[in-house]
């Protein structure tokens, strides 16, 4: 009515509305203004609608208003007592630290759960108990031990200290019996939860795989079904699938700024666009700079050459980096040519080769033979900087 | 020295349509080619039909080719043991090469090549794919420097011929871009391979855990 306590209260115990402000009313009559306070700690403390929540930025300035409204609060009460219109009870100050103890335990509770279950749907980020968490978790404590504290301080003033301790000493034995009987049981729900996060973990793991084997292989078996009299078509489809396949499963085929990795690039470019089968073998590593990128153009090069003109099924791409420098060889078992007798003016060989080398301070070296294949060797020295 | 035509060739793959393609390629070119589908049958397969040569993969259930190695220790001085496999963590293509196979080859390999390299593992000697050549060189060139152990490091020539491999050279290629004979290349190979089986040099696990061969 006044700040939706009540209303909020009914939702989440899940009774009406009237039973909750009847309660409350019930409270600040006959409990000496224990309902009002009450009231008042509830709308400090309570988080708001979970869905309001997070649609909307919390209110920057709420803890000021909570400690005005906290102070407003004491003082009037204050003023009620000295004017004689409510009186100090012993039971007042107990109740009072326990319902504001209850309000922190609820509240957090709530905060607690909702956040491990978010967690959980996020796959169990297990060990990463952020901040608020923790948060939460001592805004538990501290209200629990404000509940104790009330029930001791309740306790003591109206049975005295002996009664209560031995109050105490025989809860504590039921509750090691109870636990002791249901120990089975809890211990049963427990390890089925831990069940049901394991079998949920492994379902979705499933599930990517049967994704991507749905995406990758199946869509690829239909295609070579359907281009079966094709076979340039088949084999450059299931080379394209292996690649894809090998970058899943090995996934660190490096990062593409590493001169290794980006061979293979382009490798696995002309395999898919020319229908020939290169492998890549490499030695040492070194970060890309322009000048190897002139390199590497220069090599993709080659393997186009090798893949259009050689004839053959097979190019074998090696590639060293050692202190000395980069040298790459790009290899083919095909027709050969004799390399005097290709006109100066073809560009393939010439600027893209040649002079892509030169420009970047390396050189190229082109063997060939008619029908002995052919390999160009890359070379270009480092340039100690 | 056997020539092919007399080998007794062992398949041991758990995939009937590898075993099946590999003995397509095989056929009429070999004696005789016996097959067995996993660890345990190739390891009787091994005792029983005492194969000249064994193609092993590496990755089956129960342990894999290394399993079946490990297994036939006994067996090493009569039967070659060829390792065959698609793609395979270094990891597993060293332990394999440590426990006794001459050599590796991918499933990729041609017939002709099959049969060349199967001869040569039948006569002692070994077998490098180019990236089982270019893992030697990353393992064993790296930091040569300052290894003393003659185990642990290769020589000039042995770095060479290893080279050449990673380039895609056959071994008669090798011979005469080095102006040497046939027969002095095996023997770097097989030092090389020797090398591979029995040094401690820590790059090689290191540089294993990080590489796929194949």
């Amino acid at each position: 009515m006044i700040a939706g306590v009540c209303r909020g209260l009914a939702t989440h115990l899940g009774v009406s509305v009237a039973a909750v402000r009847a309660v409350f009313v019930a409270a600040a009559v006959f409990g000496s203004g224990a309902g009002l306070l009450a009231y008042l700690a509830f709308w400090a403390l309570l988080p708001l609608d979970p869905d309001e929540d997070e649609a909307a930025p919390a209110d920057p300035d709420r803890p000021r208003w909570i400690a005005g409204a906290l102070l407003a609060g004491a003082v009037g009460f204050l003023a009620l007592i000295a004017l004689g219109f409510a009186t100090v009870t012993p039971y007042l100050l107990p109740s009072a630290i326990a319902v504001i103890g209850l309000a922190l335990v609820w509240g957090s509770a709530d905060e607690v759960q909702r956040r491990s279950w978010r967690r959980d749907a996020a796959g169990m980020a297990r060990g990463a108990v952020d901040q608020a968490s923790v948060h939460g978790r001592w805004r538990v404590a501290l209200g629990a031990a404000a509940v104790v504290m009330a029930i001791v301080g309740f306790s003591i003033s109206s049975v005295g200290l002996k009664t209560m301790l031995q109050g105490v000493a025989t809860t504590v034995l039921l509750l090691v019996g109870l636990f002791l009987v249901a120990f089975p049981w809890l211990h049963e729900r427990w390890s089925d939860r831990v069940q049901q996060r394991i079998a949920l973990v492994r379902a979705d793991e499933r599930a990517e795989m049967a994704a991507r084997i749905h995406d990758s292989v199946m869509q690829t078996l239909t295609l070579v079904q359907k281009h079966a009299d094709d076979p340039l078509r088949v084999q450059q489809l299931a080379r394209t699938e292996e690649h894809a396949l090998r970058d899943w499963l090995y996934g660190d085929t490096g990062d593409a700024a590493s001169f290794s990795a980006a061979v293979q690039q382009a490798a696995n470019e002309v395999e898919t666009r020319h229908g020939i089968s290169i492998e890549v073998v490499s030695v040492g590593d070194v970060a890309v700079d322009s000048r190897l990128e002139a390199v590497l153009a220069a090599a993709q090069e080659a393997m186009v050459n090798a893949a259009r003109h050689s004839g053959a099924n097979a190019v074998q791409v090696y590639c060293e980096v050692d202190d000395g420098g980069v040298t790459v060889f790009v290899r083919d078992r095909g027709c050969g040519f004799v390399v005097k007798d290709v006109a100066s003016d073809r560009v393939g060989i010439r600027e893209s080769i040649d002079g892509r080398m030169q420009r970047a301070g390396g050189t190229a070296v082109i063997r060939s033979g008619e029908g002995e294949g052919t390999e160009v060797a890359l070379r270009l020295p480092m340039v100690t900087s | 020295m056997k020539a092919a035509a007399e080998l007794v060739v062992a398949i041991i793959d758990d995939h009937a349509m590898v075993r099946a393609g590999v003995r397509t390629e095989l056929q009429g070119r070999v004696r005789e080619v016996v097959e067995a589908d996993g660890v345990e049958s190739g390891i009787a397969l091994v005792r029983t039909a005492k194969p000249d040569v064994v193609l092993l993969d590496i990755h089956m259930p129960d342990g894999g080719g290394v399993a079946v190695l490990q297994a036939c220790q006994s067996e090493l001085a009569r039967t070659a043991f060829l390792a065959l496999s698609v793609s395979d963590a270094a990891a597993d293509v060293i332990a394999a090469v440590r426990a006794g196979a001459r050599g590796y080859v991918t499933k990729h390999i041609s017939g002709t090549d099959l049969v060349n390299a199967i001869d040569r593992v039948a006569n002692g000697d070994a077998v490098f794919s180019p990236r089982l050549a270019g893992f030697v060189l990353d393992a064993f060139v790296g930091a040569a420097a300052e290894e003393d152990e003659e185990l642990d490091r290769l020589s000039p020539r042995e770095t060479e011929v290893m080279r050449l491999l990673a380039r895609g050279y056959t071994y008669k290629e090798i011979a005469s871009e080095l102006f040497l004979s046939i027969k002095t290349i095996e023997t770097h190979a097989s030092a090389v391979l020797r090398k591979l089986q029995l040094s401690n040099r820590r790059e090689l696990t290191k540089w294993a855990n990080k590489r796929h061969i194949g």
